[in-house]
């Protein structure tokens, strides 16, 4: 697949052990062990990734394998190949078909200022949740 | 192959399909009437990922956490080979440690849908056993059991597993999430007997060839 435009790439011949960090939009697609940290970023795992790594950035999109806690201060999105084994913790989370989780999900509060109208409570989607497609 | 109730799927093969069928469930519905009543329960889906209950069982206010044990036990990985190339083990404490470590965390409900029939014999009682030991007291476990009676179930047939999409009524929508076969199936002395560590039990009967069981800790 193309990684987006104006990301930085990393390629699946690259292997990086220890701490990644930035401020700008990643495209990962190699082998990481350790922490990868873009705040106010985007982080895209690409289909050949091999992660074993925590990762934290404003949106997250999966189309790899990743072994580790997911946080992401805006979205999280598990395309249809993403399998992710650890927590999940966003403020929305989109899962397409086939895409697989083992762990704990939490889904955070929408920001004061930025927040949706809440739906009912026995409503289908809250908190911020979205399923694009059904898993 | 048979279909989900024990009828003749149309489609055949193992790919999953999209087709959602709505299913009467008592069992569902009796969880659903803690969930409204509580707060802040703590959920265990031990089933294929399903977006639509991430959204569901966190829109009530409660966390869930998921883990496919089908699917995780259905890998040759878990298998010890015999020297005298017999049938191999099932490495059931290594399987145990990798796939039912929840790091401390408790349950007050987990929804265990027919997990049971698909997991090897000698794996299901040492499950039940760690599932047991992450409730809390009180806590309930929603299973569904196949019945050989007026089917063609039975142990070895190739069925569809399948993912159960939560609904704000007695019912869910079950749909096809894999071909496995089926591995047992459990009378209801049988299955009391799998429960005998729980405090007390209580069955649905379907109209269909799924028996469903609440369990409570």
């Amino acid at each position: 697949m193309k990684p987006p435009e104006g990301s930085t790439v990393i390629g699946k011949s690259v292997t990086i052990r220890g701490e990644l960090s930035g401020k700008e939009d990643l495209y990962m697609d190699g082998a990481i062990e350790g922490t990868i940290t873009l705040s106010d970023s985007r982080l895209t795992i690409g289909p050949n990734a091999r992660v074993q790594a925590d990762l934290d950035a404003r949106d997250v999109v999966i189309y790899g394998r990743v072994d580790g806690k997911v946080r992401a201060t805006g979205r999280i999105e598990l395309r249809d190949s993403a399998a992710v084994r650890g927590d999940i913790v966003a403020e929305r989370l989109s899962i397409e078909e086939n895409a697989t989780i083992k762990g704990r999900v939490e889904l955070t509060e929408v920001a004061v200022g930025t927040a949706a109208p809440r739906p009912p409570e026995t409503g289908l989607f809250s908190q911020g949740a979205t399923a694009s497609t059904p898993a | 192959m048979p279909s989900f109730f024990g009828g003749k799927d149309k489609a055949g093969g193992g790919a999953a399909s999209n087709e959602r069928i709505p299913r009467h469930s008592s069992g569902w519905g009796q969880v659903l009437e803690r969930m409204r009543k509580e707060e802040s329960l703590r959920v265990l889906d031990i089933g294929p990922t399903s977006s639509n209950n991430i959204n569901f069982i966190t829109a009530l206010g409660h966390s869930i956490y998921l883990a496919n044990l089908v699917e995780d036990a259905a890998k040759r990985e878990w298998i010890i080979p015999q020297e005298d190339g017999g049938p191999g083990r099932f490495d059931v404490e290594r399987f145990l440690a990798a796939q039912l470590n929840f790091s401390g965390r408790g349950f007050d409900i987990v929804l265990f849908w027919d997990t049971a029939d698909y997991l090897p014999e000698e794996l299901l009682a040492p499950v039940l056993e760690q599932i047991h030991q992450v409730m809390a007291p009180d806590g309930g476990l929603l299973a569904m059991f196949h019945s050989a009676t007026g089917s063609s179930m039975s142990p070895g047939s190739r069925t569809d597993f399948c993912r159960y999409h939560l609904t704000d009524t007695s019912q869910v929508n079950v749909q096809s999430a894999g071909d496995y076969p089926i591995l047992n199936i459990y009378t209801n002395r049988q299955i009391e007997k799998l429960f005998s560590a729980f405090k007390g039990f209580h069955f649905f009967l379907g109209k269909d060839n799924l028996r469903e069981v609440i369990v409570t800790r």
